[in-house]
C-alpha cells in the first residue's frame, strides 16, 4: 500500500509545530535523515480509518534556502531528501496576523506544480478580538483550498477533513482547486533574461510544467550561492545561459522578482483579515500595498486576482487610513509591544536578560545538584546491593557488573537533571519568543567573536556542564557556527573541574600567603582558571571561524515574533524527547566507554597481589579480636593491594609509559593514571589519585588524607612533587584538556559522526599539553621550582 | 519621490520611511531581507535601536525585523510624506 505522506511547511513562528502536534498527538518522533544534522519530525494521524504520515520540517521564508534548516524544508518539498518519502500533499501553514508576508512564500509554492492547501493559524486570535477572516475570498484568490487551523481544542479538525478529501480518503472526495491553472507572476525583463530563465528551469526535474518559476528560483539562488550548501534539485539546472548575463542584469531581475512577489502577496492579503476597528483598506498589509502601488507603475499584473490595491488618492486619505490602522492593532500585538518596552529597554532590557540567564545558570549549577546527588546515592546503593547478591566465587563478574555496568548507567543518568533543566529553559525561552530578543540584545557582543547571538546560551551553560550546553547549540541554525560553538564549549570551565581545582588548591596553595596581603591565593587561582577557560574558548572560536570553519560573521535577519505563552504539553514533549535522545544515542556510548575504562583499570590482574592480600587479611582476622583498630588494618591492606592492582593494570602501565612524556609537564605516573581515569568524568581524578596513593576510594568532599599523602610525595631527586608550579601546570591541563567521554559522546550524537569529536579531542589535548609545558618549563626558566 | 534621500541605517527611531531602491550588488543577506518585506516601495518604521547601538529593529509588512546597520545601509530611502 502506498503511504499517504503529507508535508507541513510554512514561515518560522507560523504555528506549524503546534498544528503538527495537534494533528499527530503523541505519535510524533524526532529524527534525522541520513547524513543530515537538521532534525525533522514525523507523526501519524488517522483520517477516516486511513493512516496518514505527517512530516514537520523547519520553517522557511522562501523557496531559496538561506540556512541548512531551510534547505531541509525545501528539499523535503521536492522529495529531494535521501530516505524521505515524496509528499502527496503539502499543507502550507500561514499565520493570518502576518498574512502578507506569509503569502509571499505561498506565491512561490503556487507557481510550482505542487499539490498544496493552506492552513490559517491565529484565526482565533483575530476573531476573539472581534475581527474577521475572509476564508472564501482568500481561497478564491489563491486558487487553492484554505481552512482555519487555530490552536484551539478542535482547531485542527477542519484541516484533517480537508487532508482526507484531498488525498481521496473520504467518501465525498470532491474536485480540488489544484486543477486551476496558475501562471508565474509577470515581471518586466528583457528577452535574453527570459530565455536564460526558461533554459535554467527546463533542467530542473521536479519543475515539469513550471520552467519559468523554477528558472527564477535558480536565479535567486545564484545570489545566495557560495556560502550555503547546495540544494540538489536546483543544482541540476543548466545555469550557463544565466551566468552569461551580467551580474547587474541578474540582480536587477532578482530585485524585481522579489518586489513583484510582495506586491502580489499584498494584493492577495488585502482585506482578508479585518480587525474590529478597521475599515476595508486597513489590514496589516495596507502600508505595503499602498506604498507599492504609488512607487511602481503598471508593470504589475497578477494572474489570478483581479482585486487591485486601492491606492489612496490624496494624502489626507492616506493619513486617515494610517490613523485607523494604528488603532487596529491586535490585543496580542499590544501586549507584545508593552512587554518589549521593558524587555528591550536600553537599561532594563539587559538587566532582565542577565537575570534570566543567571536563573538558568543557577538552575543548572545548584538546582540540579540534589537530583544528581540522589541519582549518585541510588547508584551507590544499587552497587552495594548487587555486590552482596553476586556470587563471591566470581569477584571479576561482580566487579564488571558493579564498577562497569552500574557505574556506566549511573554515568549516563546523572546528566538527566541538567539536560532536562536546560531544555525546559530553552523550550520556554524559544516558544515564548524571548530567545529572539536575547539575540537582538547580544548581537553586537557576539558579532565581535564572529558567532551568532544564540551561541551565548550554550557558552554560558558550559560553565555548568558541557553536555547540556552542546545539546543546546541546536538553536543555532548555521551549521558552521554551530560546529564552532560545539568545538569550543568544552573549554569553558565546567562544574566537574571544581573538585580538581579544590584538591589542588587545598593541597598546594592553602599555605601560600595572600596576594597583596588580602587576596587569597586559592581565589586568585580559581579566577585565573576561569579567565583562562573563557579566553581559550573565545580565542579558539575566533581562530576556527577564520581558518577551519571559515565563514563570514553570521548575518542577522531576525524576526521578533509576538510573545506567546509556551504550551506545557509542548514544553514537556521537547524536554522528554531531548532526554530520550541523550539516553538512547549518547548513553550507549558513555556506558560502553565506562566498561572499557573499567577493563583498562582492572586487567591484567596481578594474582600474586590478590593472594597476598587475602592471606594478610585472613592473618589479621585470625590473630586479632574484632575492633576498630583491626578494621583499619584490614582496610589498609586492601587499599595497598588496590593500589598495586591498579599499577599492574593496563592503565597503570600506560601511566608508567607516559611518565617520560609527562615529566616535562611536571607530572608523574600517578597523575598519568589519574588523567586516564578522569576520562570517565573529571572529578574521578580525585578518587583515582586516592587509589594510587593506597588510600582507597577518596570522597571528593573530604580529601584530608589524600592531601597529606600528596604533600609528602617526593620526586626521584627528593624534592616535593606537588610544588605550586606542578599544581598550576596540572590545573591548566585540566582547564584545556578534553577529559570527558560524555562530552565526546554528545558531540558525536550532535554532529552525527566521529570526525568532530575526535578532532576536538585532538586539538584540546594538544592545546592542554602545550600550555602545561609552557607553564612548567617557563616557570622553571623564571626560577620557580 | 521627494528629496532628500537617505539610508535605512540613518533615520532615528520612531520614524516611518519608504524604501526607494537597493544599492550595490545583491548579496544573500540583502535578498533575504527583501524577501522578508524590505522591497522598494515598502513603508518601514524604525522601531528601536539595540542598547549597544546595533542592530536595528524595524517594522515592515506587519512584521518586526532585526537587522544590522551595515546591512540596513544598502537600502536607500525616500522619506514618507
Amino acid at each position: 500500500m502506498k503511504r499517504n505522506v503529507v508535508l507541513l511547511v510554512g514561515n518560522p513562528n507560523s504555528g506549524k509545530t503546534t498544528l503538527f502536534n495537534a494533528l499527530t498527538g503523541l505519535s510524533a518522533k524526532t529524527g534525522n535523515y541520513a547524513g543530515i544534522t537538521v532534525e525533522h519530525r514525523e507523526g501519524r494521524a488517522t483520517i477516516d480509518g486511513h493512516a496518514v504520515d505527517l512530516l514537520d520540517v523547519p520553517g522557511t521564508y522562501s523557496l531559496v534556502p538561506r540556512s541548512d534548516d531551510e534547505a531541509v524544508a525545501v528539499r523535503a518539498l521536492f522529495g529531494d531528501l535521501p530516505g524521505a518519502p515524496t509528499p502527496k500533499l503539502v499543507v502550507v501553514v500561514v499565520d493570518v496576523t502576518q498574512l502578507a508576508r506569509n503569502l509571499y512564500f505561498v506565491g512561490q509554492l503556487r507557481e510550482l506544480p505542487l499539490p498544496i492547501v493552506v492552513a490559517l493559524t491565529m484565526t482565533d486570535v483575530v476573531e476573539s478580538d472581534g475581527g474577521t477572516v475572509d476564508i472564501a475570498v482568500l481561497s478564491a484568490r489563491l486558487g487553492v483550498p484554505v481552512v482555519r487551523a487555530p490552536a484551539t481544542k478542535y482547531g485542527a479538525l477542519e484541516l484533517k477533513a480537508l487532508i482526507g478529501r484531498e488525498l481521496g480518503l473520504t467518501e465525498n472526495a470532491g474536485t480540488t482547486s489544484q486543477a486551476l491553472p496558475f501562471n508565474p507572476i509577470a515581471v518586466e525583463s528583457s528577452a535574453d533574461v527570459d530565455a536564460a530563465i526558461v533554459a535554467a528551469g527546463a533542467g530542473v526535474s521536479w519543475a515539469r510544467g513550471a520552467t519559468v518559476a523554477a528558472g527564477r528560483l535558480v536565479l535567486l539562488r545564484i545570489a545566495h550561492s557560495g556560502e550555503r550548501p547546495p540544494l540538489p534539485a536546483l543544482d541540476k539546472a543548466d545555469t550557463s545561459a544565466l551566468l552569461k548575463l551580467t551580474k547587474n542584469q541578474r540582480d536587477e531581475f532578482s530585485a524585481r522578482l522579489v518586489q513583484a512577489g510582495h506586491r502580489r502577496a499584498a494584493s492577495w492579503a488585502d482585506g482578508i483579515c479585518r480587525y474590529a476597528t478597521t475599515t476595508a483598506s486597513t489590514t496589516t498589509a495596507a502600508s505595503t500595498t499602498t506604498a507599492a502601488s504609488t512607487t511602481t507603475a503598471a508593470s504589475t499584473t497578477t494572474t489570478t486576482t483581479t482585486a487591485s490595491p486601492a491606492a489612496p488618492t490624496t494624502a489626507k486619505a492616506a493619513k486617515a487610513a494610517k490613523a485607523a490602522q494604528a488603532k487596529a492593532v491586535l490585543k496580542s500585538v499590544r501586549f507584545t509591544q508593552k512587554v518589549d518596552a521593558f524587555a528591550l529597554h536600553p537599561v532594563l532590557g539587559p538587566l532582565l536578560m542577565i537575570g534570566i540567564f543567571l536563573l538558568l545558570f543557577q538552575a543548572l549549577f545548584s538546582w540540579a545538584e540534589p537530583l544528581m546527588s540522589a541519582i549518585e546515592f541510588v547508584v551507590g546503593e544499587a552497587k552495594a546491593a548487587v555486590a552482596t547478591v553476586m556470587p563471591q566465587s566470581l569477584p571479576l563478574l561482580s566487579s564488571l557488573v558493579t564498577e562497569g555496568v552500574i557505574t556506566g548507567v549511573g554515568n549516563v543518568i546523572v546528566f538527566v537533571p541538567q539536560i532536562a533543566i536546560m531544555f525546559l529553559f530553552l523550550a520556554f525561552l524559544e516558544d515564548s519568543g524571548y530567545l529572539a530578543r536575547a539575540a537582538f540584545l547580544l548581537d553586537r557582543v557576539m558579532q565581535k567573536v564572529g558567532l551568532h547571538g544564540r551561541a551565548f546560551v550554550p557558552l554560558l551553560s558550559g560553565f555548568a556542564c558541557a553536555v547540556p550546553a552542546i545539546m543546546a547549540t541546536r538553536t543555532i541554525e548555521n551549521e558552521k557556527d554551530r560546529l564552532v560553538t560545539i568545538l569550543v564549549t568544552p573549554l569553558i570551565s565546567c562544574s566537574a573541574r571544581l573538585p580538581v581545582y579544590a584538591l589542588m588548591i587545598a593541597t598546594i596553595f592553602s599555605t601560600t600567603p595572600p596576594l597583596f596581603g588580602f587576596l587569597e591565593a586559592g581565589a586568585v587561582v580559581v579566577i585565573a582558571m576561569y579567565s583562562l577557560s573563557l579566553g581559550a574558548a573565545l580565542g579558539m572560536a575566533a581562530l576556527f571561524k577564520r581558518t577551519l570553519l571559515k565563514s563570514p560573521t553570521p548575518p542577522l535577519v531576525l524576526e521578533l515574533p509576538a510573545y506567546r505563552w509556551p504550551k506545557p504539553a509542548q514544553v514537556a514533549r521537547a524536554v522528554g524527547s531531548r532526554v530520550m535522545m541523550f539516553l538512547r544515542d549518547a548513553g550507549t556510548v558513555i556506558l560502553a566507554i565506562t566498561i572499557v575504562l573499567w577493563a583498562v583499570l582492572t586487567f591484567p590482574i596481578d594474582h600474586d597481589v590478590k593472594v597476598k592480600r587475602d592471606a594478610d587479611v585472613a592473618a589479621i582476622e585470625a590473630t586479632e579480636v574484632a575492633s576498630a583498630d583491626r578494621d583499619e588494618k584490614i582496610a589498609a591492606v586492601k587499599n595497598l593491594a588496590q593500589e598495586q592492582l591498579v599499577e599492574h593494570s593496563a592503565a597503570g602501565r600506560v601511566g608508567h609509559l607516559m611518565a617520560p612524556v609527562l615529566a616535562p609537564l611536571g607530572f608523574d605516573w600517578k597523575i598519568g593514571i589519574g588523567i586516564l581515569a578522569s576520562f570517565a568524568a573529571r572529578e574521578v581524578f580525585v578518587s583515582t589519585l586516592g587509589i594510587v596513593y593506597g588510600l582507597g576510594e577518596v570522597d571528593e568532599d573530604d580529601t584530608t588524607s589524600l592531601r597529606e599523602a600528596m604533600r609528602k610525595d617526593k620526586k626521584a631527586d627528593g624534592t616535593p612533587l606537588y610544588t605550586p608550579l606542578t599544581g598550576l601546570s596540572l590545573l591548566v591541563f585540566f582547564v584545556l584538556a578534553m577529559q570527558c567521554m560524555s562530552t565526546l559522546a554528545v558531540v558525536k550524537r550532535e554532529t552525527r559522526s566521529w570526525k568532530w569529536p575526535l578532532f576536538q579531542f585532538g586539538y584540546m589535548t594538544v592545546l592542554a599539553v602545550l600550555a602545561s609545558l609552557l607553564v612548567y618549563q617557563g616557570g622553571r626558566l623564571l626560577g620557580f621550582v | 519621490m521627494g528629496l532628500p534621500s537617505s539610508h535605512l541605517d540613518h533615520p532615528r527611531a520612531g520614524c516611518t520611511v519608504v524604501i526607494d531602491h537597493v544599492e550595490g550588488a545583491l548579496d544573500a543577506t540583502t535578498i533575504r531581507l527583501m524577501e522578508m518585506g524590505l522591497v522598494p516601495g515598502a513603508a518601514v518604521t524604525i522601531t528601536r535601536v539595540a542598547p549597544l547601538g546595533d542592530p536595528l529593529e524595524v517594522a515592515v509588512c506587519g512584521t518586526r525585523l532585526c537587522l544590522r546597520k551595515a546591512d540596513a545601509h544598502r537600502f536607500v530611502l525616500v522619506r514618507a510624506a
